[in-house]
């Protein structure tokens, strides 16, 4: 043990020394390579010390694995001598893809060598641990370096600082001298409606226990300490997962490893294992509590470890957000239902030390900023309560969008949906387990119109469940052997290398908007020059694609657990690999010859020779405007169509800025007024069925305000009918 | 079912995911190309889709090779050709794209070869064919820029490696899988398999001689060695002599050789050492191919047992006398296939001989793929490690390997991956002490007759200068016509002048352009990318001068000559210093 420590010791001094003394870092501007160049010896002692706390040797190719490393370490110093076209945005990304890809082979390898004949000890637990944290400390320099922290990262941080320095949590200091410029390139002020002090003292919104748990490591080496501390924190859940699982299923290590890796090594505990966001740690809290509730039903006595445990993840999860009350509640029913006699007592007594904790939490809250619930009301949270449709939403949001849910990020973690139909039928227990603790807080969610979260990488609000999905996920992994299930898991491994290599070489690509679309949907969308994204489910703006997902997903997960399957051949994954690669050759042709129902003006096939998006990019909520673009008088905006009929009937929805005055929207084929049209006068949104037009086949769809209007028009979207001439 | 029918059932099963993955990833690639719209690529959009087509034939012809010789579950290939793809579809066209998607494939065939040497097979003609077309795809490319399938096409990116690759399985269901090394030597030096290095495969595989190959070979070599001599221009009477009598000594070795005289083996290599510095001159020490042949014969045979000496010493001395005359791949082929045939069998003398030239052949490979067409691909290895092509090198390279195989040998097995960690982490800290060049330029411009000359000034002492720079329009001007020059303007009005002469420090921007070919000067290009018909590759040049003692002034300035015709112009891209 003292080898491996005094080896990670040195690795540690090794990256310092490369971090303070690299030519990379002396530069004037710091190479974005700098940080992962400097924290490649760190990295490869981790996975050194890894090994050896499996008790296993490294796995083959290792070496080459290290060697290719340097190589890649000696390309990043010296790739502006090459004279290749990437000294500006394009060189960095790719070299740090190199890095990430040997990364995860060498994670895989060693998960790969374990998966067998691992030891379910604490010493193989740390083992995991110690090789996950391995992949996060090597992603963290690239991606906190490219993207400053967004959302309320901003000011947990500064909390933080504050913490740690000032032992306070009144920020008002730190907005005042700029402390946010240690961490990001831009000062910041207090977010609307944060609580005020009676002498003026300026208080976060956001709880400090996550701040106080980073402020130590903040003081000794600033954001890269917190971060360090997010990396740990990502990785004991990680492990902790994989040990809950372990109790669950004693007989299935493989699948259990499996599950374990798959989580670890995917979004979205990648994206956020470098990410301030109180979700993790109290996904965390979560399963350290679910892991004692399993202990105590196992040995239907309460061990003082689990005991602890129950208590510190039960106290911890309110602590961290008012919210995941439910979810501490959740748990201390779940552990009530599989209680007796003393046992239930000692659980409920849990229960009274919660209640005294929100209490607690009420009280400070109310003698420190004035309210209880800060700067939420009950009026606030019960505005949240919609239409039973609208509970919907934000489950199957933070699934199936394309841009905010699961799926979206990782098509992987759609085998825990087939492991929820195959567990169904085999053993309820379990899922009646997760939905006690889940539906609570997903019934609070749900109805909120920034259901996604927003400023952040996808599945922020859904985070707290992944442990539960590692759990889902085990059952159908004992199927692997079956062809379906092995092609389909190769698929949507494919699909999950591809994403996740993205978001991670581009972090920036993970924070999208609210606009039903995406940075990768747009990429797309320009290369083709055909809307993609329609192809894909947005719950942001619902579209048919929607159901389409839905019904593959659902039809999907049932084949996967169906009972009628034959065994995989040897090139099971093969056809996976092959199958993915051609539904990206499909993707362009779909994309091209699929008949275009709706027109979105403010989407990127649009090319426009004047006018402005509707509301601003950066406007805040921008979700809960329609999003358009304005037109003013001689301006026009055109798109390719694909025509399905020599006749096209439009429905145009707009709004006239100055309702009564005169505005006239020409409808332009290649530029040839095919059109005009003249917009009643009524204020908001309208919608206006157009005459047939004949279609000049092979012509841009366009519209124009014409010079003649009085007044901006806004367009949000142009349906689209093709129909035969005979039709008509 | 009958025995017969399972069986081929079973190579279909086997042979399906083979063609699947390769077909998948074209299909991929295929439907990047295919979509492209013009809102996306306005500027480049033909040499877009060409550049895509051509990258998706090479990887398909690559990957092919990949999943013949990956026998476990095609989860390697299938992780390679998803890179692959997703490459094309992310990365923006032009040379990054090109250079990342061939280190993706020189890479996942390296591995693959590896993994498939390691397990003890490779003697099976299917998998030996589909590897050599993989690697003539990879060293050969520019085959694969909008092909046509005529003769040439046929022969060369098809037929050639086809012949070799039998020719050598042949060879190796005699002697091993030992043989494969000599292959892979002979592809990393000679930049894939031409019709040279099949004939002389085919030859040695013919003559059924293996019991006797150092003669054999000797014979074969010699024969050859006239060949590549007689294109070798100006052809002066130095040259004609000491091919003379570099081949009567090679014939004397062999007699010597067959007749087991070691004492004469040693004057004859001794002799063959002398005709190296007494004839080949400048030509010769300063030989790319010296150093090369330093680096990749000498360890190569520096294990073979007692028994095999022989074999040994024969390839090295025919190597030497190759290496005198700037060989072509079948002067090389009967030295290597006889020093291949020298080694061991097993253990890890072979171990350490095959990790050695894979190395080699992986700095090489890497080499080649930038910028695409690299002529001698390990010259520019040896250049990214900051190491120059002389004799010392080899000679610090060979030191260096002995060091790294004696430690590997006698340190136990447990310490092995540490003590490669220390040694790869000390080599990092070098290239990290090595700072990178400082850029004086990096924002292209262009002489021609009406700007004829750019300042800049210069507030560092130089020890040496890289320009990157293309000629246009050059194409009916002499080789080493004076294009321009650097004038490094010192203290005291004191200058000093880097010259930049066609054909040597710099070139002709379209010098593959099929009706230029002929006439252009045949420098090595240091970066290609398609021209924007897409019609052939475009390259621009690299030239660096050691300034030797420092020099410090106040600027330096770039001019194009005076006297060149109106429409001869000078773009320079980038000027370095250290």
């Amino acid at each position: 043990m003292r080898t491996t420590w005094s080896i990670l010791v040195a690795a540690a001094s090794s990256s310092l020394a490369l971090h303070l003394w690299s030519p990379l870092s002396e530069q004037a501007q710091p190479d974005p390579l700098a940080g992962t160049v400097a924290i490649v010896p760190l990295v490869a002692s981790l996975f050194w010390a890894a090994s050896r706390l499996s008790g296993l040797p490294l796995p083959g190719h290792s070496g080459t694995r290290l060697g290719a490393a340097v190589a890649l370490v000696a390309l990043a110093s010296t790739r502006a001598n090459l004279g290749l076209r990437w000294e500006g945005a394009l060189g960095a990304p790719i070299v740090v893809a190199g890095f990430f890809i040997l990364l995860f082979w060498q994670a895989a390898a060693q998960i790969s060598a374990t998966a067998g004949q691992r030891a379910k000890t604490a010493r193989g637990y740390t083992g995991f641990a110690a090789l996950v944290l391995a992949v996060y400390v090597g992603i963290a320099p690239w991606s906190i370096g490219q993207r400053p922290p967004d959302g309320d990262e901003p000011w947990y941080l500064l909390l933080t600082h504050s913490l740690a320095y000032d032992f306070d949590t009144d920020l008002s200091n730190n907005y005042r001298d700029g402390d946010s410029l240690g961490f990001m390139p831009r000062r910041i002020g207090p977010q609307p409606g944060d609580p005020v002090g009676a002498e003026g003292e300026q208080y976060s919104r956001h709880n400090m226990a996550l701040p106080l748990a980073l402020a130590p490591a903040y003081r000794l080496a600033g954001k890269a300490g917190a971060v360090a501390m997010i990396a740990l924190f990502t990785a004991l859940l990680a492990t902790w997962q994989m040990a809950a699982a372990d109790r669950l299923f004693p007989e299935r290590p493989r699948e259990v490893m499996l599950a374990g890796a798959a989580a670890a090594l995917a979004s979205p505990l990648l994206l956020y294992s470098h990410q301030v966001w109180v979700e993790m740690p109290a996904a965390l809290a979560l399963i350290v509590g679910f892991d004692s509730v399993l202990g105590i039903r196992e040995s239907q006595s309460v061990r003082l470890s689990d005991g602890i445990k129950l208590t510190v993840a039960a106290v911890m999860l309110p602590l961290l957000k008012l919210r995941f009350l439910l979810l501490a509640a959740g748990l201390l029913v779940v552990a009530l239902r599989h209680t007796r006699g003393s046992v239930r007592t000692w659980v409920a007594r849990v229960g009274l030390a919660l209640l005294a904790a929100t209490a607690a939490i009420l009280v400070f809250n109310h003698v420190l900023f004035g309210s209880a619930l800060k700067h939420h009301s009950v009026g606030s949270l019960i505005s949240y309560w919609s239409s039973p449709v609208s509970y919907l939403r934000g489950p199957l949001g933070l699934t199936f969008d394309g841009a905010f849910g699961l799926l979206g990020i990782a098509p992987l973690w759609l085998l825990p949906l087939a492991g929820l139909v195959l567990l169904r039928r085999q053993s309820r227990t379990l899922v009646v387990d997760i939905a006690i603790v889940s539906l609570p807080y997903l019934l609070l969610l749900g109805p909120r119109s920034e259901w996604y979260g927003g400023w952040s990488p996808p599945f922020r609000y859904g985070l707290v469940f992944l442990p539960f999905l590692v759990l889902l996920m085990v059952p159908i992994l004992t199927r692997l052997d079956l062809r379906p299930v092995r092609e389909a898991a190769t698929f949507l491994a494919a699909a999950t290398i591809c994403l996740g290599l993205v978001a991670l070489v581009l972090p920036g690509w993970t924070y999208n908007f609210g606009d039903g679309r995406s940075y990768l949907l747009d990429a797309l969308t320009l290369d083709f020059g055909t809307d993609v994204s329609r192809l894909f489910p947005s719950w942001v703006r619902p579209r048919t694609a929607n159901l389409v997902w839905l019904a593959i997903a659902a039809i999907g997960a049932s084949l996967l657990a169906g009972r009628r399957q034959v065994r995989a051949g040897p090139n099971a994954i093969a056809f996976g690999f092959a199958a993915f690669l051609l539904a990206m050759a499909l993707l362009p042709a779909a994309s091209a010859s699929l008949p275009q129902k709706t027109l979105e003006f403010e989407d990127l096939y649009w090319t426009a020779t004047g006018g402005q998006l509707y509301p601003p990019r950066w406007t805040a909520g921008r979700a809960v405007y329609r999003g358009s673009w304005q037109l003013s008088p001689g301006d026009e905006i055109s798109s390719p169509v694909r025509p399905r009929g020599a006749y096209l009937r439009l429905t145009l929805e707009y709004q006239k800025l100055a309702p009564r005055t005169r505005a006239e929207i020409e409808v332009l084929g290649d530029g040839v007024v095919l059109e005009t049209v003249t917009l009643p006068p009524a204020g908001g949104w309208n919608r206006l069925l157009l005459d047939p037009i004949r279609w000049p086949a092979g012509s841009k769809l366009g519209f124009r305000l014409a010079a003649s209007s009085e007044g901006a028009v806004r367009l949000d979207r142009a349906q689209l009918r093709w129909t035969a001439e005979e039709d008509l | 079912m009958s025995s017969t029918g399972v069986a081929e059932r079973s190579r279909l099963v086997e042979f399906l995911p083979r063609i699947a993955l390769p077909l998948s990833f074209f299909a991929a690639a295929a439907a990047r190309a295919a979509f492209l719209t013009d809102a996306a690529d306005t500027a480049d959009a033909a040499s877009n889709t060409a550049e895509l087509s051509f990258l998706a034939l090479v990887g398909t012809v690559v990957l092919l090779g990949i999943g013949t010789l990956d026998r476990a579950d095609q989860f390697r290939t299938g992780v390679i050709a998803l890179l692959a793809a997703l490459g094309l579809w992310a990365i923006p066209p032009g040379d990054v794209r090109g250079a990342s998607i061939f280190a993706l494939l020189v890479v996942g065939l390296g591995l693959v070869t590896y993994e498939r040497v390691r397990v003890g097979l490779g003697t099976h003609a299917g998998e030996l064919i589909a590897w050599a077309l993989a690697v003539q795809a990879l060293c050969r490319p520019e085959l694969y820029l909008a092909p046509r399938l005529d003769p040439g096409f046929l022969f060369e990116a098809l037929a050639f490696p086809t012949l070799a690759a039998l020719a050598l399985s042949r060879l190796a269901q005699q002697e091993g899988k030992r043989l494969w090394l000599a292959l892979l030597a002979i592809a990393v030096i000679d930049g894939g398999f031409g019709p040279e290095v099949a004939l002389a495969l085919v030859v040695l595989a013919a003559s059924r001689a293996l019991p006797r190959l150092p003669e054999t070979a000797a014979w074969v070599a010699c024969a050859l060695l006239v060949i590549p001599a007689f294109d070798r221009q100006p052809f002066s009477l130095a040259i004609g002599v000491t091919i003379g009598i570099t081949v009567a000594v090679a014939v004397v070795a062999a007699f010597l050789l067959a007749n087991r005289n070691r004492t004469a083996i040693v004057a004859t290599i001794a002799l063959a050492g002398w005709l190296f510095l007494q004839f080949g001159g400048e030509s010769a020490i300063g030989s790319i191919r010296t150093v090369v042949l330093g680096l990749v014969v000498l360890p190569l045979a520096a294990f073979a047992p007692p028994a095999q000496r022989l074999r040994a010493a024969t390839g090295l001395a025919l190597a030497a006398v190759a290496g005198l005359v700037l060989p072509a791949g079948a002067a090389l082929t009967a030295p290597l296939v006889a020093i291949a045939a020298a080694l061991p069998k097993r253990g890890r003398k072979l171990r350490i001989q095959a990790g050695w030239l894979g190395l080699v052949s992986i700095c090489a490979g890497l080499a080649a793929i930038f910028p695409w067409l690299r002529p001698v691909p390990l010259e520019s290895a040896l250049g990214w490690m900051g190491l120059q092509l002389e004799i010392e090198t080899a000679a610090i390279a060979l030191l260096a390997f002995w060091l790294v195989a004696t430690l590997a040998r006698r340190s136990p097995a447990t310490r092995r991956i540490p003590l490669a960690a220390i040694g790869l982490i000390l080599v990092a800290a070098v290239l990290l002490a090595n700072p990178q060049q400082r850029l004086l330029v990096s924002k292209a411009f262009v002489l021609d007759s009406e700007a004829s000359s750019r300042s800049f000034p210069l507030d560092l002492e130089i020890h040496s200068i890289t320009i990157d720079s293309y000629v246009s329009n050059a194409a009916q001007l002499a080789d080493g016509t004076l294009i321009g020059r650097i004038v490094l303007e010192g203290e005291g009005g004191a200058e000093r002048v880097l010259p930049l002469a066609l054909g040597r420090e710099t070139g002709e921007w379209a010098a593959r352009r099929p009706g230029l070919e002929p006439v252009s000067p045949a420098l090595a290009p240091w970066i290609s990318w398609l021209a924007p018909d897409g019609a052939y590759f475009a390259q621009r040049y690299r030239a660096n001068w050691t300034v030797g003692t420092a020099v410090s002034g106040r600027g330096f300035r770039v001019e194009l000559e005076d006297s060149l015709p109106k429409d001869v112009s000078l773009a320079v891209f980038r000027i370095g210093a250290r």
